[in-house]
């Protein structure tokens, strides 16, 4: 599913909408304290063509101020100064972790496409692509 | 019914007895706890499905072997939480995207479960992809707490925790991302651990967020968590990221807790809990000074903002980890999409609940470029901050200790319409998981009538010390009581929490 796995490298076409204390600024500004967070029906959507879901009027009525709400709450994290600290990936490091290089059975073939939900000699089929 | 077999309470341990006593046989002990499961499913609703044939199968194959030549758990039944795949057993994890999915092979810690001669009694309900605190957000039931079953049993090991608390298993395997095994533990009243991340492996553990997911056990006392967590720990060459532990947990028996300096932690205190978790606390820590344990506040004020950051590095984990789920490979797909771009669209969109649909949204905006360094970057320098507040503790504190969860079990439908409030439900667990550290929650009292736990957290792969330790917690708070459930043979709960516990 490459065009997932890329997702993260298409460019982002909107900007958020921050509003300051009721005032609007011209560009996100993450060390306010209080702002209020809005998103707008196109951010939604564009979010979601990413995440390949597609929302209902009633849906995308109830997860806009859910979703607004809840990056209201994690943008707390802006407040902190955190110049000087390494993001952690993984937090037990392990480094260089080998194994030899041996054959060895793996899963046999009829097997791991067994649960695919539409499969012809041994090889999963889909709809016409694009 | 007709059991001969009373398995109310019964932990592992004694199930072990039991058998290698000979006073009863594996199929008596499998039918006994099959008959418990119909007795008292139906209201506790913790297994998405039971494999009875298959238990009783593996229960006559271990009671045709000599008793020499059995292993040490073999015949002594389990639970497992539906995250887990069991080779030919439907594996949803909670998802309705998954069902109908039969694993082709076993989960690590499948497999050693069943070489080790265990007998595999079901698959227990969850939170859809573990992302929950309540079960509620399971696609097919939500599951009752056996001490009060209008109320949620936590999440999102909740169908393991609460078939343990209501004797339908001696013991279950749980996962916990940021909480999923202690918090729903704390709310039934049983014992529940995190281990050091790596310490099990995860392969065959469907992926929440793989930086934080670990499995462990829940079990009815800290002795069955030592021994279930010694049956599954161990590196793995399917897990690059397993180290399994330096020394095996072994058996608790540390009746003090002379010599150690426990860290009460200065933010879980006051007003982050209610009145009657707060009270369960003060005496559990008066039994830990009573123990000889020397306690002192520590302030970790990172651990406040473990919500925010584990709220966006789980979803973003999560939204790449679930990338998977296209309708091609495993699981449902979506009838008649004309191409292969809206066959993807409708199999998630029909295939996912809210809540998972929620996160996945959140991480991918978070991950989207623009915002990438705003929310997920400074979401995994707030985690380097939280692993040094923890460093610095453990410089002067040999184990820190909180609540497990600031609330007792909260009522079904309560928390649904407001998604933040059911994700602070993990306040006092997710640090845990950031900073990789071993946790556990023993019960330590009730609050009117319901279950209150006590969070002990060690240094990394401090296992043995931990598991001590809240052994001799255990046995000096001795809460034995059983949950109040009426459909029980026995019924000697019933009542019982309300009026020998409140303090």
């Amino acid at each position: 599913m490459a065009a997932i796995a890329d997702m993260r490298y298409e460019s982002f076409p909107f900007k958020l909408s921050f509003l300051l204390s009721g005032a609007c600024t011209g560009r996100p500004s993450f060390l306010a304290i209080i702002q209020r967070i809005m998103i707008s029906p196109e951010e939604v959507e564009y979010v979601a063509r990413l995440a390949r879901l597609r929302f209902d009027d009633d849906e995308l009525a109830r997860l806009r101020p859910e979703l607004a709400r809840i990056i209201e709450y994690v943008h707390q994290l802006s407040e902190l100064d955190l110049s000087g600290l390494e993001p952690t990936a993984h937090a037990v490091p392990l480094k260089n972790v080998f194994r030899v290089d041996e054959p060895e059975p793996g899963l046999a073939h009829e097997k791991a496409v067994g649960p695919g939900p539409k499969v012809e000699r041994g090889q999963f089929v889909v709809p016409r692509i694009g | 019914m007709g059991s001969a077999v009373d398995v109310t309470a019964l932990t592992a341990h004694q199930c072990r007895e039991l058998l290698s006593s000979g006073r009863v046989a594996a199929v008596e002990l499998t039918q006994a706890y099959l008959e418990r499961i119909a007795a008292v499913d139906g209201e506790v609703k913790a297994f998405l499905s039971v494999d009875g044939a298959g238990a009783l199968r593996a229960a006559r194959a271990v009671d045709a072997k000599p008793k020499g030549d059995r292993l040490p758990w073999e015949g002594v039944p389990i639970g497992l939480k539906d995250v887990l795949c069991v080779q030919g057993m439907e594996t949803t994890c909670g998802s309705r995207i998954l069902k109908g999915y039969i694993p082709p092979y076993d989960a690590t810690v499948v497999a050693k479960l069943r070489a080790a001669g265990l007998i595999f009694l079901g698959k227990l309900n969850m939170d859809e992809f573990a992302m929950g605190s309540s079960t509620e957000n399971s696609a097919f039931q939500t599951t009752h707490n056996p001490w009060d079953l209008d109320r949620v049993p936590g999440g999102s090991s909740g169908g393991s925790a609460a078939c343990v608390a209501a004797s339908e298993a001696p013991w279950a395997l749980g996962s916990d991302t940021g909480g999923s095994i202690r918090q729903p533990a704390s709310l039934c009243g049983v014992v529940g651990m995190k281990p050091t991340y790596g310490a099990v492996s995860r392969y065959g553990l469907i992926a929440f967020a793989s930086s934080l997911d670990q499995i462990g056990p829940l079990t009815r006392d800290v002795r069955d968590a030592a021994a279930l967590l010694d049956l599954v720990a161990g590196r793995d060459p399917r897990d690059s990221t397993s180290t399994g532990l330096t020394e095996p947990a072994g058996v608790p028996a540390r009746t003090d807790l002379k010599g150690l300096r426990l860290g009460i932690i200065r933010e879980y205190l006051g007003e982050a809990s209610e009145p009657g978790v707060r009270a369960v606390f003060a005496s559990a820590v008066e039994a830990v000074e009573a123990l000889g344990g020397v306690c002192e506040e520590v302030s970790l004020p990172s651990v406040e903002r473990g919500v925010a950051a584990y709220y966006l590095i789980a979803p973003s984990e999560a939204s790449s980890n679930l990338a998977r789920y296209d309708g091609v490979r495993y699981g449902q797909r979506a009838a008649q999409a004309e191409d292969l771009y809206e066959m993807y669209v409708r199999t998630r969109s029909e295939g996912f609940g809210a809540e998972v649909k929620r996160r996945v949204m959140l991480g991918a905006y978070a991950l989207s470029a623009g915002y990438y360094d705003a929310y997920y970057a400074q979401a995994q320098r707030t985690r380097t901050l939280i692993i040094k507040d923890f460093e610095q503790a453990f410089a002067r504190f040999d184990l820190l200790i909180s609540p497990t969860s600031p609330t007792v079990a909260f009522k079904i439908g309560e928390r649904t319409a407001d998604p933040l409030a059911m994700y602070l439900s993990d306040l006092c667990t997710i640090p845990a998981n950031l900073a990789a550290l071993p946790a556990i929650s023993v019960p330590a009292g009730f609050s009117g009538g319901l279950p209150v736990g006590l969070q002990l957290i060690g240094r990394h792969f401090s296992e043995r010390g931990l598991l001590d330790a809240a052994y001799a917690v255990e046995q000096k708070l001795q809460v034995k009581v059983v949950a109040p459930l009426h459909a029980g043979a026995s019924g000697q709960g019933e009542g019982a929490a309300a009026s020998e516990t409140d303090r």
